[in-house]
């Protein structure tokens, strides 16, 4: 099962670094362009680093579900986290055409998440936030 | 992240190798705040062998060229690949700091 990514990260900032690594290799072994694994990678990486700055209000260890499909043009990701609910589609986007200087900061990672995967999907049941990913073969 | 850092006249120079990544960035404010205190003025940084940015990466640059404005000096970014530089395009960071295409621009912009 070369094209299934599964792997289990933990809620620290380091370990989003080693999970990139891996879905780098992942994504070369699969024969991903650059171009394609780079916003793969990206959109992953902010949506995790979200979760681990945002979605725990202790200081318990957690796991945090990535699963990652390659099916022909297809890529499905899914993010499972137990912390605070949050809908990535609610979250305010930063205003682009407005200078940076000027912006609210904020929602800027979501920002690109989205902007380089196809759709995001979002349920909350059984206590965990879920996130379904669609990202073509580009 | 590694950072190699070389001393001009005019401008320091950061060659940043690897991502630049939450971690990578709290270096390079690290790194910012050194040269500051030592009152260099003018930073160039070479994004050639920076594969990958994010957004915390983004703010980290951000938050530095703040900083040297405020000692009327000038943060100016040059050689990036592809994609980083799509991420800039696409934030509208590339209109927030000066990003240029090669070192010699970079260096008749100071």
């Amino acid at each position: 099962m070369n094209n299934n990514f599964i792997s289990e990260v933990k809620n620290s900032i380091p370990a989003i670094a080693d999970c990139r690594v891996e879905l780098l290799k992942f994504g070369r072994k699969n024969k991903l362009s650059k171009e394609c694994l780079f916003g793969l990678v990206l959109a992953v990486d902010e949506l995790l680093m979200n979760i681990v700055l945002y979605g725990y209000k202790d200081d318990r260890e957690h796991s945090i579900f990535l699963e990652i499909k390659i099916d022909g043009e297809n890529i499905y990701v899914q993010i499972v986290d137990d912390g605070i609910p949050f809908n990535p589609q609610s979250a305010p986007s930063p205003d682009i055409n407005t200078p940076v200087e000027t912006r609210t900061p904020g929602g800027l990672g979501i920002f690109l998440a989205k902007n380089y995967v196809n759709s995001i999907d979002y349920v909350f049941s059984e206590g965990k936030n879920r996130l379904k990913l669609h990202k073509f073969v580009c | 992240m590694k950072i190699i850092v070389s001393k001009e006249p005019n401008y320091t120079l950061f060659e940043l190798n690897g991502n630049l990544d939450l971690i990578a960035s709290e270096i390079f404010e690290k790194n910012v705040e050194a040269i500051i205190s030592e009152e260099a003025v003018n930073l160039l940084i070479d994004f050639t062998n920076v594969d990958f940015v994010n957004s915390a990466g983004l703010r980290g640059l951000f938050i530095a060229s703040n900083k040297l404005k405020l000692t009327n000096g000038k943060l100016v970014i040059f050689s990036l690949q592809p994609q980083v530089n799509e991420i800039f395009i696409i934030t509208g960071f590339n209109q927030a700091l000066n990003v240029l295409d090669t070192k010699a621009e970079a260096i008749e912009s100071i």
